[in-house]
């Protein structure tokens, strides 16, 4: 497989494509990289498992330095990895210096993500060597502890996020019991019989539900700052920024790795930690190298790390991970230690996409970066229209089913009331996907065992449930313990 | 992205979560009272009908105490009983409530009058609409152009999925 991706026109190209569409539309304000990657899952569905791995870690790994583009030209963060490197990143560039700023991501961006890839393909055969060994109560209790991580990880409270997660985990017992037959909550309705699909819920709960939110708020043009001059920083002043960069990679890998803990957790840990040690950190938020390296290193690093809970325990790592196990699915791969034991040869592609879309995000980024601001400028009738029906016709595209496109604007619709009602969405998709997983787990230790004390007399098993105990308490606990404001 | 600011509005808002759910439970229990499948004795297994009860449980212990906590910052606050929603913010539903009902139209004529014409005229719709809400104005001039980007978004979507994909579009 290494031979073939680097010789392979076709793999070569589809990288290069997905890259490319990537950073685009994480550059595009009000298109985050999850809603790019559930977007243009679709098109991966006419090529083989390879083919798509290659097509969507582009887009992955493109579209988390493409959010940076945004922040640094318009002070608005593409994705939601980018929402500290405008801080620094805008100043710099109205002070003139947007090249340098552009490039201190890009570069940045690189040595996390080839960090994030290195943590990758050293760690995750351990963890899949060692998840091996898991048996049902294992794996139920693991899906509970990405659940309950998600939760906190969410933004808003915990509680909510909880909510979010019971939804998305009712929505996953709808349709047939794979056990007992048993049809469930289908309402008389026979489409419903057959389940709810991972990829329309994503689609429009990631999609359709921005385009919702985009429209609704009718935001004013925002002004792009054109003016890109020298791009290349002095390099001395870019070497010296190396160790920001390791300890930025670090952070974002080690978070990425925690399912559910998210690139916006990384970056705000980054940032924040260097803003501590540094020696003048009130010249943090006024356009300096440091504001932009320690957040994009963070960001791009947590994509390798994301991916090691995704491929080894079935677990998403974020809400990108969350789609990609979707597109796994569709090719009939079930992410976990199976797949290092029976799909070595994919797990190698998973390991050279990666690698080839970092490369090609530096490439496409240096030939291009000038003509972004233009594509930034993008009307936006255009841009919501042209998505809304992407998501239709991906939605269709999966079962040939109108059903799927209904179940997308409905999934839309309940994304949009959950964001008004203060409500993080993500955990419902991730409800969604770890819901059989649960169920099928849960109730095979008990046909096997008959006795719930199994889950909580086994190391593993009792060591995951009590952190997702103490997930759960913590902020209230916090909370209780604050001294009072008033 | 949080148009709720003061800890009223939030508590009003979280107080219509908490009957929206509360309401979601009820129906979820009353499809699985009269599902009489789940009832049946599966030996060790604890049958098909075991989580969804308990996911229901957790759900509407959730809602009553959402219900009970934004009640009682809504009493603080002395603005119970809960207040209408004012007309302003109403007014910032419209376009989504919008789409959402030219979507559902949209896949009903979509299998009846072909892809390409429905995606046309769903394309020319919104491209007017969200025009009309940067813009502030309809702008009749530019209705060519709109009419030229439906037809090129549709070419585009349809070449890729129907010919590239080979997807067979309705």
């Amino acid at each position: 497989m290494l031979g073939a991706a680097f010789t392979s026109p076709s793999l070569i190209g589809l990288s290069l494509l997905g890259t490319f569409f990537g950073i685009l539309l994480g550059a595009l304000p009000g298109i985050s990289s999850t809603m790019a990657l559930a977007v243009l899952l679709p098109v991966s569905f006419a090529m083989n498992a390879h083919q798509a791995m290659m097509f969507l870690m582009g887009i992955f790994s493109g579209s988390v330095y493409g959010g940076s583009i945004s922040a640094i030209l318009i002070n608005i963060p593409g994705t939601p990895g980018a929402i500290v490197t405008q801080m620094d990143g805008y100043p710099m560039a109205r002070k003139g210096r947007a090249g340098e700023a552009l490039t201190y991501a890009l570069l940045a961006s690189t040595f996390g993500g080839i960090f994030g890839w290195l943590l990758l393909i050293t760690f995750a055969p351990l963890v899949a060597a060692a998840a091996l060994h898991f048996r049902s109560p294992e794996y139920a209790a693991v899906t509970v502890f990405g659940l309950t991580m998600l939760a906190y990880a969410s933004p808003g409270s915990t509680f909510k996020g909880v909510i979010g997660g019971i939804i998305g985990l009712l929505l996953a017992t709808v349709g047939l019991d794979t056990v007992t037959d048993v049809s469930r909550f289908d309402f008389g309705v026979p489409s419903l019989q057959a389940g709810i699909s991972i990829i329309p819920v994503a689609v429009g709960v990631f999609g359709l539900a921005e385009v919702l939110r985009n429209i609704e708020t009718g935001a004013p043009r925002f002004e792009v700052i054109r003016a890109i001059h020298r791009l290349l920083p002095p390099w001395r002043e870019a070497i010296r920024l190396w160790p920001m960069c390791l300890r930025g990679s670090a952070i974002g890998a080690l978070v990425g790795a925690i399912p559910a803990a998210g690139s916006a957790i990384a970056v705000t840990v980054a940032y924040a930690q260097e803003k501590r040690i540094a020696k003048n950190p009130e010249r943090f938020g006024t356009g300096i190298p440091e504001g932009i390296v320690a957040p994009e290193s963070a960001n791009n690093a947590c994509v390798g790390g994301a991916l090691i809970p995704m491929m080894t325990l079935g677990i998403p790592g974020d809400s990108m991970t969350a789609v990609l196990i979707g597109a796994l699915l569709i090719h009939g791969l079930r992410p976990g230690p199976a797949l290092f034991a029976e799909h070595a040869d994919f797990v190698a592609a998973v390991y050279v996409s990666l690698l080839l879309a970092i490369i090609f995000t530096i490439a496409i980024a240096l030939a291009g970066i000038r003509y972004v601001a233009r594509i930034l400028q993008a009307p936006k009738n255009v841009l919501m229209t042209g998505i809304t029906i992407l998501c239709v016709v991906g939605s269709y595209a999966v079962q040939n089913s109108l059903f799927d496109v209904l179940v997308m604007i409905a999934s839309g619709l309940l994304g949009f009331i959950m964001s008004r009602a203060g409500m993080p969405v993500a955990p419902v998709v991730f409800g969604l996907i770890l819901g059989p997983i649960l169920e099928e787990n849960i109730r095979r230790t008990l046909i096997v065992s008959g006795d719930w004390w199994v889950f909580v007399t086994r190391p593993i098993s009792l060591t995951l449930l009590l952190l997702s105990l103490a997930a759960l308490i913590y902020p209230a606990l916090r909370e209780r313990l604050r001294p009072s404001s008033r | 992205m949080q148009n709720a600011t003061s800890p009223a509005e939030t508590a009003r808002r979280d107080l219509w979560t908490a009957l929206t759910l509360l309401a979601v439970t009820a129906i979820g229990f009353a499809s699985l009272f009269r599902n009489a499948d789940l009832s049946a004795d599966f030996g060790a297994d604890p049958g098909p009908g075991f989580l969804p009860r308990l996911l229901l449980i957790a759900l509407g212990v959730s809602a009553l105490w959402l219900a009970a906590s934004s009640a009682r910052q809504l009493v603080r606050a002395g603005t119970w009983p809960v207040a209408a929603v004012r007309p302003g913010k109403l007014r910032s539903f419209i376009l989504p409530v919008v789409m959402i009902a030219s979507l559902l139209v949209y896949l009903y004529a979509m299998p009846r009058v072909g892809f390409v014409p429905a995606t046309v005229g769903f394309s020319l719709l919104w491209l007017l609409l969200i025009g009309i809400q940067e813009e502030g104005r309809p702008d009749l001039r530019r209705l060519a152009l709109y009419l030229g980007e439906a037809c090129a978004i549709t070419a585009v979507i349809y070449l890729v999925f129907a010919k590239l994909i080979l997807v067979v579009l309705p």
